[in-house]
């Protein structure tokens, strides 16, 4: 046996802690920002710095900046000593390292912008999504190089873990973001309506699964064991977990679409598998806190074991909330309400925050070999950050079920006893400036890790290669043992990638098939026809807004949103809506039945300033829809990608449709002018109002119809 | 009219079905496996992580 000697690439692991350092501060000041917007709506500076753009910048700075480079940072640590091996390529690492943070940067300026494709957590426009695309599939490369470079028999359990996760996100960030340019940095889904929520879905709640949860999981199964020096409590729980975990997960997405005009089998199955969810995942918290039997006393004065028995304790409560939710009365009450803004922070700020900052104390002082600063600082930083955790999603709890059941209410003659809205946002304002209070300490934690991390590295010296040695992998002679066939999947990558991939496209094409079908199966309503050109440039603002974020389209079958909103929604008025927009929550009403409830001028005021009309509103003000013309040059081309999507504009209707935009928008203008506002009917607040009083509309038409 | 959207789709209760019976199937396999081998099996790979320093 042959030793060999080499050494382990530190200097990459170095760069992506400085950057999950750096992004982590960013994302987590913009999303005070937002936290703050909503009680001081004042906040919202200029047209850049609306709600709408900040928090998509907010959610997507977390996921892909600080938890993606967090998440690298503990892989290209723990991979490269768990396979005994150097990285594959030192040029690969780099270009993804700088590759990444160049999709972050490229994020935040076009989300800054106003170019969203309108999709939670894939906000991204399709240039983004390509190169997302391409250094996603250089990281895969890289580390399915370093595995087959292994002197390491055995794929230790986080390897899977990361294999799963390499391959998923591949397919759901390909599958969700198909879609059509119209120009460099503006594309509309091929999906539409029903079908586009549902690939959304399945993309957004297996990013949750796949990005947030399994390589951290991994990171869990590495750094855990290392952190109190002994291995995991159960080895073979850990392999329920895992294929049980990636089984389930995938088939979970529909429980995000609830009560909505989602088909029910959808809706069941979605349900059934989140439930299952919670033995899987509760194997797995089990498993690492009981990793700690009999050395809880270490958790005294070791900071990032407590780190990590709070991230683990928060993975339990996040994801025995998660089957909760999915349950189809509890959904009622959570969805739309910032019950699920405290459920995704368990999870963001609790499992994901903390078991990055776990991972940072115990290996920055590691790979620059000297102890850390100052061990007071860091239990001063758990301290905080656990305070903020709980100030942050206890008022947030607190605002989701007081906001619902006062919606809910009715009055003994049978109406609602709060028919506005907005009085139900001013009760819970209060909650929004305690929520904000608790990120703030949050954040006052991560600026004091950050300084101690500074220190603690000025004050030793990086080893950007740390030397080795292991025996050379020898080829395997024998033939394995029968009864050992899954010892044939763990020694051998390839077919592990293989096995995790046709599991999870079994449950997304179970998922999905039926859905692809959708088109010549949707009733499709006579009456509910394509945009008009202004209208459709009027929702492309709408979406360059992230209106969606705060309010729905999506009138669910409850007798308390019928009254306040009317009809409840049907799958076949969405046929032409690349992309859906039902949102996801509800800090604003839902718009799906906007049009005509009030007049133009009403609306033309409310954008100006939205106190005007309905004081107390924490809504942001757009004085720029009245000052910015509508750009009319690309009216043609979205009409020609309208109609390669399918939907049923004339033969040369792009050569009109300015023509008949212009004619609408005098209307409009007009209209406006009676009431005594002048404004230049080539504003873009004329195309939004026409969207507006277009929302819901149609199935109204098809009353008068039958009614005749 | 506004009849669910799927429900001419023939048949399309077996999805759900034959997503249950799938993973059922692979959930007792693989559990059966694990109860089956013992625990000695992976004492050697559960203690990777803690071998992989020289000092």
């Amino acid at each position: 046996m042959t030793i060999e000697k080499f050494s382990y690439d530190n200097k990459i692991v170095r760069n992506f802690a400085i950057a999950t350092m750096i992004w982590g501060m960013v994302a987590m000041l913009v999303g005070l920002l937002a936290a703050l917007q909503l009680p001081f709506p004042g906040l919202n500076f200029d047209a850049h710095t609306t709600f709408g753009r900040v928090r998509p910048i907010h959610t997507n700075a977390i996921i892909f900046a600080f938890v993606g480079n967090g998440m690298f940072m503990g892989i290209y640590y723990s991979l490269q000593r768990l396979l005994k091996a150097r990285m594959f390529s030192d040029a690969l690492s780099k270009i993804h390292f700088w590759g990444w943070q160049l999709i972050i940067v490229g994020a935040a300026v076009t989300l800054f912008f106003g170019f969203t494709s309108g999709k939670e957590y894939a906000e991204l426009e399709w240039p983004i999504d390509i190169a997302i695309a391409i250094v996603w599939v250089i990281f895969g490369i890289n580390m399915f190089g370093t595995i087959i470079r292994r002197r390491e028999r055995h794929l230790y359990v986080a390897i899977w873990f990361y294999i799963a996760t390499v391959v998923t996100v591949a397919v759901l960030h390909i599958v969700n973001s198909v879609e059509l340019p119209v120009t460099f940095l503006k594309s509309y889904p091929v999906y539409a309506g029903v079908q586009d929520a549902l690939v959304q879905w399945w993309y957004g709640h297996n990013a949750v699964a796949f990005f947030l949860t399994t390589p951290y999981l991994g990171l869990m199964y590495y750094f855990l064991p290392k952190a109190v020096n002994r291995p995991v409590y159960s080895y073979r729980l850990s392999i329920i977990h895992f294929w049980a975990l990636i089984f389930l997960y995938i088939w979970a997405g529909p429980h995000h679409l609830l009560y909505t005009a989602l088909p029910n089998w959808a809706q069941s199955l979605g349900v059934v598998f989140s439930i299952m969810l919670i033995a899987p995942s509760w194997g797995g918290m089990i498993n690492g806190l009981l990793t700690l039997r009999g050395a809880w006393d270490r958790v005294r004065d070791n900071v990032e074991l407590k780190f990590f028995v709070v991230a683990v304790t928060a993975y339990g409560m996040a994801t025995f909330e998660g089957p909760m939710l999915s349950l189809k009365s509890v959904n009622a009450i959570a969805h739309y309400t910032d019950w699920i803004v405290a459920h995704v922070h368990i999870g963001g700020m609790g499992w994901n925050g903390f078991l990055t900052f776990g991972i940072l104390y115990w290996l920055i002082p590691r790979i620059y070999n000297t102890p850390l600063y100052s061990k007071k600082l860091a239990g001063f930083h758990f301290w905080i950050g656990t305070l903020g955790i709980l100030f942050y999603t206890i008022p947030m709890y607190f605002a989701g079920f007081t906001q619902h059941f006062m919606l809910k209410e009715f009055t003994e003659d049978g109406v609602l006893r709060y028919p506005n809205f907005l009085e139900t946002v001013v009760q819970i304002v209060p909650m929004y400036k305690l929520r904000a209070l608790g990120g703030s300490l949050y954040l006052i934690g991560v600026f004091t890790m950050v300084y101690n991390m500074v220190k603690t590295a000025r004050s030793g010296k990086l080893i950007p290669n740390e030397n080795a040695e292991a025996p050379a992998l020898e080829k395997i002679v024998v033939a394995e043992h029968a009864g050992h066939w899954h010892r044939w999947i763990e020694r051998r990558p390839v077919q592990m990638l293989l096995v995790s991939l046709i599991v999870i496209l079994i449950g997304g094409m179970v998922e999905l098939i039926p859905t692809f079908l959708v088109k010549s199966n949707v009733p499709t309503i006579s009456s509910v026809h394509p945009y008009t050109p202004l209208e459709l440039q009027g929702r492309d603002i709408y979406v360059r807004e992230g209106c969606y974020v705060c309010h729905s389209q999506m009138i669910r079958p409850f007798r308390f949103e019928t009254e306040r909103y009317g009809e409840y929604s049907k799958p076949g008025e969405f046929v032409y809506d690349h992309p859906f927009q039902w949102g996801s929550k509800r800090t604003g009403p839902d718009l799906q039945r906007e049009g005509g409830k009030y007049p133009n001028s009403w609306h033309y005021n409310h954008m100006e300033d939205p106190r005007t009309m309905s004081p107390g509103s924490i809504m942001p003000a757009y004085p720029h829809m009245i000052e910015n013309d509508l750009d009319t040059s690309d009216t043609g081309a979205k009409i020609r990608a309208m109609q390669k999507l399918g939907v049923p504009y004339d033969e040369h209707f792009d050569k009109v449709a300015n023509a008949q935009l212009m004619q609408q928008a005098n209307t409009i203008s007009d209209d406006l002018a009676k009431n005594g506002i002048k404004v230049n009917s080539r504003k873009e607040i004329i195309a939004i109002i026409a969207y507006l009083q277009r929302l819901g509309t149609d199935i109204k038409g098809e009353k008068l119809t039958q009614a005749k | 009219m506004y009849k669910e959207v799927l429900s001419e789709i023939k048949g399309i209760s077996i999805y759900p079905v034959i997503s249950f019976i799938i993973f059922f199937a692979f959930f007792t396999i693989i559990t059966i496996w694990v109860i089956k081998s013992g625990k000695n099996d992976f004492e050697e790979v559960s203690k990777i992580p803690l071998t992989d320093e020289l000092k």
